[in-house]
């Protein structure tokens, strides 16, 4: 079966340093991988690479992107290795018909995931509406998503800053699998909860993606989560570097 | 809740427009031997009288565009009594005041108010895309500005200005830009709590391009109460300012700073209540007047501030 993500020899660079270098990741359809290390080993930076999402400058010097499930010959890095910040500028812009759509983020909190100008519902239209086929009885709809994630239905109608921390961490991953992605990355979900609410984010995470039938890229550096749920583990080291 | 608070805008709002556009260019010169003097506002049985003496127009009711023609020819006690909010001691209506005041304030108030609205935008998506020169740069700016005594700064001004050039709008804008670093940081501490650049980053990650990230999920949906609620105080500050320094005119008999001396501020209509209260002079209405002009200002800013807030 085809990769979701193949991600070659990645090396990014700062003027002063370098922050990730011989980064490799697969990441296998329908399976759990995460990825792992210390705080400023590059996790975050790594899983913003995979999405074409970078400002650092100068950014990539090597490596090799590739979503082989969409396109096996397309690398996405062959234009912007050692090209400077304009080169990521053009990626971004090329792979946003990507992002929430063939892979979901959900970042550290679930502040940042939600807006807090708008209602839960709005924001779970918006990333249905994102579907190749989206469905008719979009209220409907709603309420299984957000039943999936044990969430009553009138949450729809709610602001983030009404919700629990729980709660809008669970809003926040009926919003990423709300598109039905390949892929959902969840960069430390668990970010901010308490052990109990932690695990019980992260189980709801796994069964919900598996359900959806996408790929998850988890990043944690949480040894214990890691060893219980991931099929397959990246742990980069200090400094960046990592194979699976 | 939200069009109730539209409507009420739109109403206070078409209220000042009306009554600026129909304000005369120069006030009406008093005399304090016309029979008008120290009118109380209408009564309804005296302009039936008056009406009854058919020589009066529409156009004579009110906005000083009456003549002292067409009044000739009828009772001047009971034809005065026309002027709805009234006159002064001189003669002249005080709907006068209340049209050209209207006029002085509208434009330089919404001007310095949008002007106000672009700083805390500015403020807010700065804070966002996370520049650290830039935001070197507006924390200088803000340090040096916000450190300024605003009134000292605007009297400094109002004097420094030649005559010809004087008016509200520059003091309006010099306003704006005194009250700029409490805008952009109210909206920058806003774009903070929002997450800043993680907030971006991670619209990004949903796909979103950077005109909707920026405009409509950042700015509309997010800064929108503190960018509006911004504008409307400065707004509102902007017609107190007037109000003070017009009322500082008329007390130190001096030229006006705002506006030209051919026109009437609404503190003209605070300066004679004054007279009511202090003096028992038969002019209690001119306050009233003066004063309901104030609350029309501050309920339009209030509702336009709750509006953005309403969800």
């Amino acid at each position: 079966m085809s990769l979701l993500v193949e991600l070659r020899n990645l090396r990014i660079d700062t003027h002063e340093r370098t922050l990730v270098h011989n980064v490799n990741v697969d990441i296998r359809p329908q399976k759990v991988t995460a990825l792992c290390g210390p705080s400023g080993s590059g996790k975050s930076l790594t899983a913003r690479a995979i999405m074409g999402v970078l400002d650092v400058d100068p950014g990539i010097q090597e490596g090799s992107l590739r979503y082989p499930i969409l396109d096996p010959q397309k690398d996405w890095f062959a234009s912007v290795c050692k090209q400077g910040m304009s080169a990521q500028h053009e990626l971004l812009e090329e792979s946003r018909v990507l992002r929430g759509k063939y892979f979901t983020y959900s970042p550290q909190s679930a502040s940042s995931a939600l807006n807090p100008g708008r209602t839960i519902g709005r924001q779970l239209e918006l990333a249905i509406l994102r579907r190749d086929n989206p469905p008719e009885e979009m209220g409907k709809e709603i309420a299984r998503i957000l039943s999936e994630v044990d969430l009553r239905a009138s949450v729809a109608g709610s602001l983030p800053s009404e919700l629990s921390g729980g709660m809008a961490q669970r809003a926040a991953l009926a919003i990423a699998v709300a598109p039905q992605p390949q892929l959902v990355i969840a960069d430390e979900p668990e970010t901010g909860l308490d052990p109990l609410l932690r695990r019980g984010v992260i189980e709801l995470l796994v069964r919900v993606v598996r359900q959806n039938g996408a790929g998850l890229l988890l990043i944690s550096h949480h040894e214990e989560t890691v060893n219980r749920i991931a099929d397959d583990v990246i742990r980069l080291p200090k400094g960046g570097g990592g194979h699976v | 809740m939200k069009r109730l608070l539209f409507a009420v805008v739109l109403l206070c709002f078409s209220s000042l427009l009306f009554a600026s556009l129909k304000a005369p260019e120069r006030s009406t010169p008093g005399s304090v031997l016309s029979p008008y003097s120290y009118v109380q506002p209408f009564h309804a049985e005296s302009y039936e009288k008056c009406m009854s003496a058919g020589t009066t127009t529409t156009k004579s009711m009110g906005f000083g565009n009456a003549s002292q023609e067409s009044s000739s020819k009828m009772d001047p006690e009971i034809c005065s009594s026309m002027y709805w909010m009234g006159t002064n001691r001189s003669g002249v209506p005080l709907v006068e005041y209340a049209s050209q005041g209207a006029k002085i304030v509208l434009f330089p108030s919404i001007f310095a108010g949008l002007l106000t609205c672009l700083f805390a935008i500015a403020g807010g998506l700065l804070r966002c895309m996370n520049i650290p020169f830039v935001d070197s740069v507006t924390q200088v700016f803000s340090e040096i500005v916000g450190a300024l005594p605003r009134m000292v700064v605007i009297v400094i001004c109002a004097l420094l200005l030649p005559r010809e050039l004087r008016g509200l709008l520059p003091l309006a804008i010099l306003w704006s830009i005194l009250s700029a670093p409490t805008a952009m940081d109210e909206a920058g501490a806003v774009a903070m709590r929002l997450g800043g650049a993680r907030f971006v980053e991670a619209l990004r990650a949903h796909g979103f391009g950077a005109f909707r990230i920026y405009l409509y999920h950042i700015v509309a949906l997010n800064l929108r109460p503190v960018v509006v609620r911004q504008g409307a105080e400065v707004m509102m500050q902007v017609v107190f300012l007037e109000l003070s320094l017009s009322y500082l005119a008329i007390v130190a008999e001096s030229g006006s700073l705002t506006h030209s001396d051919d026109v009437r501020s609404w503190a003209e209509l605070l300066h004679m209540g004054y007279a009511a209260v202090v003096v028992n002079e038969p002019s209690m209405h001119a306050l009233m007047i003066g004063l309901s002009l104030i609350a029309l200002i501050v309920v339009m800013a209030t509702s336009l501030s709750t509006m953005a807030r309403a969800r």
